[in-house]
């Protein structure tokens, strides 16, 4: 074990002392193995609710938007705070991969392949919420600026919502490109080291015939860097579109220039969160402490500390400006956020994102494993909350009074979002079963330079 | 017979083509009319579900499903006419004068098909206007609930056979013969009754359930003439009303609205009136008031008898303290009208009708705005009903005959009355539908909707009104005329008989106008004499202890008769903005006190008589009153009308005359909450600037009181839109705006917006393209009232147009705001960034699957179908059919030749102004030069194209 250290005063990033064929067995041999019970009863149960999430879409699609909650006031409520709340978990993935790459940070290397993967089966879950959102999904093809028939009827262009296909379509592509590309020398490594036929082949065709050369690795290597640069700018931009279908819209406490940098670190913030909650668990079920160390965990609670507190800021600078700008409208939406019938929505939001991340100031609770599992889900349930008081508070009283109404939400709008879980986990058990859970080949590349020699 | 043009007549300027004619031989040919609808699809709709007709239909289903592969389906083909239609084009409308319950009304048809009611412009009373029940009358005639067959003992027979056991049993009956019919208006009809009851010895009796007996009984005192007084709202300078809701329920009210909105004008050469208004519960002509003043019906008789005092030197009386400055005001401002005022109280009581009637003969207004004038009609008087009921339980009544009515659901006592009925031998009744009293008679016979009927109606004295039909009978139903023609043997059809009654007019020119100008009015002589008995029975009058339960008259729905009405029950109340139900109306602080909120289920217990119902917190109501509206709580009707509500006929009284307000009872809460189906739940305006308003001295001072103006700097993002041709923009006044919502009806009529019923409504989905908004202020108990018309803004700047990615929602290059159906993905998004809040989701397919129902629909405008947004589209189709008339006419299109729905039906004067803005001649021009215009939220730089002008109170 002190064979790893270079420096007295840093933990090193594997802590245990392994040879390289060890670390291929400690993360590889899970998918040569037969699946454990836990992980049968985990992928049931949200397989489970994905099938009930799915049939309740059916009937919705096929019924109408009326079986949701919303009303001639409240055009949009759990259905976009849903799109925006797994948006924002996306996030985390390729803030992790890509701009910590480009900034060598080298503790990324255990957390990138999980955190990723977590991105593209968010943006999935995301996905769904715009189209069925739409009164006509299957009209919805509408939204993409193809060439058509229908004379000089195009998209908007002036439209948010179309500028959200573009950041979101592109997110997705560039995301899923980025971590493919990292996939490829570990399925290789599968490729070679199983022993069935089948899975050689399949994993074969996978791996695009890598072969460890020089020469691949070091094209392997320029790719990633590529799209680390493609991908960085996305980081900003997702949310930052996605902020705009509220921010350039008239109603008061969505009108407000602040949205692009709250919801970016707003998104960071959920985005570490969820990246957390999934991994304490993993680490423990498939014996990966050794890879994903306190160390990992104390740097993403000091993340999730620094947006958090970013996004305090803002909730601050909004009610300074609803006061500060003179305009009733504006000072009525945010008085109304706290002190209306919503305030229950407000104060959860507040205790959650502003006070919760607080307690990472100390060093013990940041390595209290349950403590920090604990606060990434409150984390997690305050960031859901802040998108449902931007949304639905601010719609429910705008301008005029007569239109105020209220906001419930039906049994089909909460088991679609709880169906979105069960195919966020689905995907998230298949993931783990089938594809390398951590960058065996990056953690190797660190390990050996951590090495004392 | 004579085409007349309607162009050279000048009848109604957007219509193309359009001829109204005698219609009988060319839109009523049955054999047109079979072509047009397939009378045999129909049929197969009248098939009763039941468990034995499923069953019967289900095995036929399932034998017959091996042949059907034999069977060869007949190819359904549309052809065209062998020899056309002189004056049926397919896609140009023709219209019809008729009547409505007194209201002269344009009956647009199209491919032989009522499709839209409008008032006639032809009409010196309506000037043009309609009410809402008017409006939604056509859903009426399309009931699927009506009856399709007569009926004796309760089983169906062809008309011959009805006829001739109906002629068989009259002719045997021993015993009175009893003829009930409501108020009759009609000269002709009246004139048939009278060869009945000459046939039969009958007596002829006139039953109303909303009965406004006393108004007729003290001008039999007064003046001699059992009749309604007619008023002239226009003269009057100074209103004065005790609960009577003239704009609403009083009776005449289209005509009334037109009248009193004029003086609602403050540039009026006659200036502005003045209104008081002294009632219990907040009406709809209350909530217009200038002064009103929230008062139970002790006090109201108090401060009636002080206004008494006041004008009449001879009569004593002391007010209580806390009403005496009112009483002075008031009798000051009514003398300095002397003439020009006018007193009115809506109590069902000869008393206080009589002391009315004195104060104004005393303030000299009889014959300026008050008229008691004599015309041919029968008016109800309610003790005869009561007596009727007595001698039919003494089982003196052989043969009774009723036209048109249900006192088994509406009469006070009607158990009494059924009991009553049973013995009656010969029991008969004329009805559209079935009915509570339909299933105690034993002759049922089928009448004609008033759309299929003729008739002919003198609501005033001074105008003459002609109703025609303008469709053959929908469900082999007749008219109760032509059935008592039968049984009397009169020779020819109802048709010919009101022709010859009529034989001094130019017939074709009656139909083609539908109103004739008879006289002017004129008001009898008065002779009232010493006035101290009747205001010592006022006085005396005795009131119960515990809460004053109220049974009030709903605007629209009324008696109760329109119920299975889908416009009607979805029409938000003017005042409550609730729907689809009947509720008990109770104070903001009597809410206080006992913990009551809007929903809550309460118990309404006089002595026997004990009804649960939802509350609702209504400003403006007395603290020791509950109101409960009338017509509701059907046991027998359609699918809308049964069972919706509770019927608070048991409330009502007889002393004399009908008392709707001599109920005294408790109220307890049940601890249960109820749906309330309401638009509207925020009554405040939240100190914005919404309504603008200021009172009629500061509007002398300065026109621009009130309208503080700050139109912001205007920065373009995006190129401007261009402006050629035509820009369409709108003028709503709120001064002369009464909030009645005819105009909501109207709209969903011409526009085909669904109705989506209570759960709906309640779930805030209506549909509603044009809403009412109503704010109040001030104090709770006493609240002044705005009322708002809230439709799409057609913003140049639309921010729903930037926000939909498929370009479903655009500009038009005439300045519309226009919502591309087709295109419509439905992302709301556009509704959300509405600031108005006009848009409108179909969250769901709605139905228009009822065979008869969809008739109704106006061809010229798209059923949408779910997932699609739509909103008030400044009923474009009309613009279209305007513009390709003027095209092909060769001419410009005129200022006016263009009126959209709501504008269209407004009763009230000039208070929608639709037209051409970059016309500077036209009147929308005019009115966005006044000084009180303004844009709701004009802050926002979304540069509206309706524009409203500030609300003026005579203060």
């Amino acid at each position: 074990m002190s064979d790893a250290h270079v420096s007295e005063l840093r933990q090193p990033l594997v802590p245990e002392e392994r040879t390289y064929k060890q670390i291929s067995e400690d993360i590889l041999d899970t998918l040569e193995e037969k699946p454990s019970k836990a992980w049968l009863f985990g992928f049931s149960v949200s397989a489970m609710f994905l099938t009930i999430g799915f049939l309740v879409v059916a009937y919705q699609v096929g019924t109408g938007i009326g079986t949701w909650g919303l009303n001639k006031t409240i055009g949009w409520s759990w259905d976009i705070t849903n799109f925006v709340f797994w948006v924002g978990i996306g996030h985390a993935g390729t803030l992790i991969s890509a701009v910590l790459l480009i900034f060598r940070q080298r503790w990324r290397t255990a957390i990138n392949r999980a955190a990723e993967a977590m991105t593209i089966f968010a943006v999935a879950c995301a996905g769904i919420f715009p189209l069925i959102h739409a009164g006509r999904p299957w009209l919805l093809y509408w939204v993409f600026p193809y060439p058509n028939t229908r004379g000089p009827l195009w998209v908007n262009f002036r439209s948010p919502l179309l500028w959200d296909v573009f950041a979101i379509s592109t997110y997705l592509t560039v995301s899923v490109a980025f971590w493919y590309m990292g996939l490829l020398p570990d399925l290789a490594l599968v490729r070679d080291r199983t022993k069935s036929g089948i899975r050689k082949f399949i994993y074969g065709v996978l791996a695009f015939g890598w072969n460890g050369s020089n020469r691949t690795w070091h094209h392997w290597e320029v790719m990633s860097l590529i799209l680390a640069g493609l991908a960085t700018p996305l980081v900003l931009s997702v949310h930052t579109i996605v902020s705009m279908d509220f921010a350039t819209s008239i109603i008061p406490g969505w009108h407000t220039t602040i949205f692009p940098p709250y919801f970016v670190a707003g998104a960071v913030f959920s985005g570490f969160a969820m990246v957390l909650t999934l991994l304490i668990i993993t680490r423990k079920v498939l014996n990966w402490e050794n890879y994903i160390t306190m160390e990992h965990i104390d740097k993403m609670t000091k993340v999730i500390l620094v947006t958090g507190m970013i996004v305090g800021l803002a909730y601050g600078t909004e009610f300074f400006m609803a006061w500060y700008s003179g305009n009733e409208y504006e000072r009525y939406a945010f008085v109304n956020r706290a002190t209306g019938p919503y305030w229950w929505a407000y104060w959860s939001m507040i205790s959650c994102n502003v006070i919760s991340p607080q307690f990472f100031w100390s060093k013990k609770l940041r390595n209290s494993i349950p403590f920090v599992f604990f606060i990434s889900i409150v984390v997690n349930i305050g960031m859901w909350f802040e998108r449902f008081v931007i949304i639905t508070t601010s719609l429910h009283r705008d301008f005029l009074p007569s239109s105020w109404s209220m906001y419930s939400p039906t049994w089909v709008e909460i088991w679609t979002f709880i169906g979105t879980f069960g195919l966020f986990f689905t995907l998230f058990f298949i993931f783990i079963r089938v594809l390398p859970g951590i960058a065996v080949a990056e953690v190797k590349s660190i390990y050996k330079f951590a090495k004392k020699h | 017979m004579s085409n007349l043009d309607n162009k050279s007549s000048g009848t109604n300027e957007t219509q193309v083509d359009g001829y109204w004619q005698d219609v009988e031989q060319k839109v009523l040919d049955p054999k047109v009319l079979s072509q047009e609808f397939g009378t045999d699809e129909f049929d197969s709709f009248s098939v009763k579900k039941s468990r034995r007709n499923f069953l019967k239909i289900m095995g036929f289903s399932v034998s017959a499903m091996p042949l059907t592969g034999c069977i060869k389906i007949p190819v359904k083909k549309a052809l065209p006419y062998l020899n056309k239609q002189d004056d049926v084009i397919p896609g140009v409308a023709n219209w019809y004068a008729s009547t409505f319950e007194g209201t002269p009304v344009l009956v647009k048809t199209r491919e032989g098909r009522p499709i839209k009611i409008e008032g006639n412009d032809k009409s010196k009373t309506t000037m043009g206007g309609a009410n809402a029940r008017a409006q939604a009358s056509v859903l009426s005639l399309y009931d699927s609930y009506r009856l399709r067959s007569p009926m004796v003992n309760g089983s169906s027979l062809e008309w011959d056979q009805f006829d001739s056991q109906f002629a068989k049993a009259m002719s045997e009956t021993t015993g009175e013969v009893v003829i009930v019919t409501p108020s009759i208006t009609s000269p002709t009809e009246l004139k048939l009754l009278k060869s009945f009851i000459k046939k039969y010895g009958a007596t002829h009796i006139a039953y109303d359930a909303v009965s406004r007996s006393a108004f007729a009984e003290a001008n039999e005192i007064t003046h001699g003439v059992f009749n309604q007084s007619e008023y002239n709202f226009e003269q009057a300078d100074v209103v004065l009303s005790f609960g009577a809701d003239f704009l609403g329920t009083f009776g005449n009210d289209v005509a009334n609205t037109r009248q009193y909105s004029k003086r609602r004008n403050a540039k009026h050469p006659q200036g502005m009136n003045k209104h008081y208004h002294i009632e219990p519960m907040m009406t709809l002509t209350g909530s217009n008031a200038d002064y009103r003043y929230t008062r139970s019906a002790v006090e109201e008789r108090d401060i009636l008898l002080g206004v008494l005092a006041g004008v009449d030197s001879s009569f004593k009386h002391s007010v209580q303290s806390e009403n005496k400055d009112i009483v002075t005001k008031m009798v000051n401002d009514l003398k300095a009208s002397s003439g020009k005022s006018l007193v009115l109280s809506g109590h069902n009581d000869v008393n206080t009708q009589v002391v009315v009637n004195k104060i104004n003969a005393l303030l000299g207004n009889y014959g300026q705005t008050v008229f008691a004038t004599k015309t041919e009609s029968v008016f109800a008087k309610d003790a005869d009903m009561v007596s009727l009921v007595d001698r039919m339980n003494a089982g003196s009544v052989g043969g009774l005959v009723m036209i048109g009515l249900n006192p088994s659901y509406n009469y006070f006592q009607a158990d009494k009355f059924n009991a009553g009925l049973n013995k009656v031998k010969v029991s008969t009744l004329f009805t559209l539908a079935e009915n509570e009293t339909s299933k105690l008679t034993k002759f049922v016979a089928p009448m004609n909707h008033t759309y299929e009927s003729w008739s002919d109606s003198m609501v005033s004295s001074s105008e003459l009104s002609i109703t025609q039909p303008v469709i053959q009978p929908l469900f082999g139903t007749r008219m109760w005329t032509e059935s008592m023609m039968n049984l009397l043997g009169v020779e020819g059809t109802f048709h010919d008989y009101l022709k010859s009654n009529w034989s001094s007019l130019d017939w074709s020119k009656t139909l083609h106008d539908g109103v004739v100008i008879v006289s002017g009015m004129t008001s009898a002589a008065s002779k009232i004499g010493n006035i101290n008995s009747y205001a010592a029975a006022i006085k005396n009058t005795k009131s119960g202890t515990g809460l004053n339960i109220v049974a009030y008259t709903k605007y629209g729905i009324e008696n109760g008769d329109m119920a299975n009405n889908p416009f009607l029950q979805e029409l938000p109340n003017p005042i409550t903005k609730a729907t689809w139900d009947n509720y008990a109306m109770v104070s903001p602080s009597f809410a206080k006190t006992n913990g009551l909120k809007s929903g809550d289920e309460v118990e309404l217990t006089d002595g026997k008589i004990k009804m649960k119902l939802p509350c609702i917190v209504q400003p403006g109501t007395e603290t020791n009153t509950v109101a409960v509206a009338l017509g509701y709580g059907h046991t027998v009707g359609g699918k809308v009308a049964k069972n919706l509500g509770r019927n608070a006929y048991p409330f009502v009284s007889f002393d004399n005359t009908f008392n709707y307000c001599g109920s005294y009872g408790a109220l307890s809460i049940t601890g249960k909450k109820l749906v309330l189906a309401q638009t509207q739940t925020h009554h405040s305006m939240e100190g914005r600037d919404i309504v603008r308003e200021t009172t009629f001295s500061a509007f002398q001072e300065n026109p621009k009181s009130g309208n503080q103006v700050h139109k912001p700097k205007t920065v373009h993002i995006y190129p401007a839109h261009k402006k050629d041709g035509h820009q369409w923009g709108m003028a709503i006044n709120l001064s002369s705006c009464t909030g009645c919502s005819a105009c909501i009806i109207s709209c969903s009529a011409e526009n085909n917006v669904p109705v989506v019923g209570k759960q709906e409504v309640a779930n805030k989905r209506d549909m509603h393209w044009l809403r009412l908004d109503r704010y109040y202020k001030g104090d709770e108990n006493q609240p002044e009232v705005m009322h708002m018309p809230m439709l799409c803004q057609h913003c140049d700047n639309a921010p729903c147009e930037n926000v939909c990615p498929v370009l479903a929602t655009v500009q038009s290059s005439d300045g519309l705001n226009q919502q591309i159906y087709n295109r419509c993905v439905g992302t709301r998004y556009c509704a959300n960034n509405c600031p108005y809040k006009v848009r409108r989701f179909n969250w769901f397919n709605y139905d228009h699957s009822d065979a008869h129902e969809r008739l109704a629909l106006n061809p010229d405008v798209g059923v949408r179908s779910r997932g699609i947004m739509e909103k008030c589209s400044m009923c474009i189709q009309r613009i279209q059919e305007g513009k390709l008339t003027a095209k092909r006419e060769r001419r410009e299109l005129a200022d006016g030749d263009i009126k959209v729905a709501c504008q269209q039906s407004c009763p009230s004067d000039n208070t929608i102004i639709f037209g051409d803005i970059k016309d500077p001649n036209s009147e929308i021009s005019q009115y966005l030069e006044d000084d009180r215009q303004y844009t709701v939220l004009e802050e926002l730089n979304v540069q509206p194209r309706v524009n409203y002008l500030t609300k003026i109170r005579n203060k």
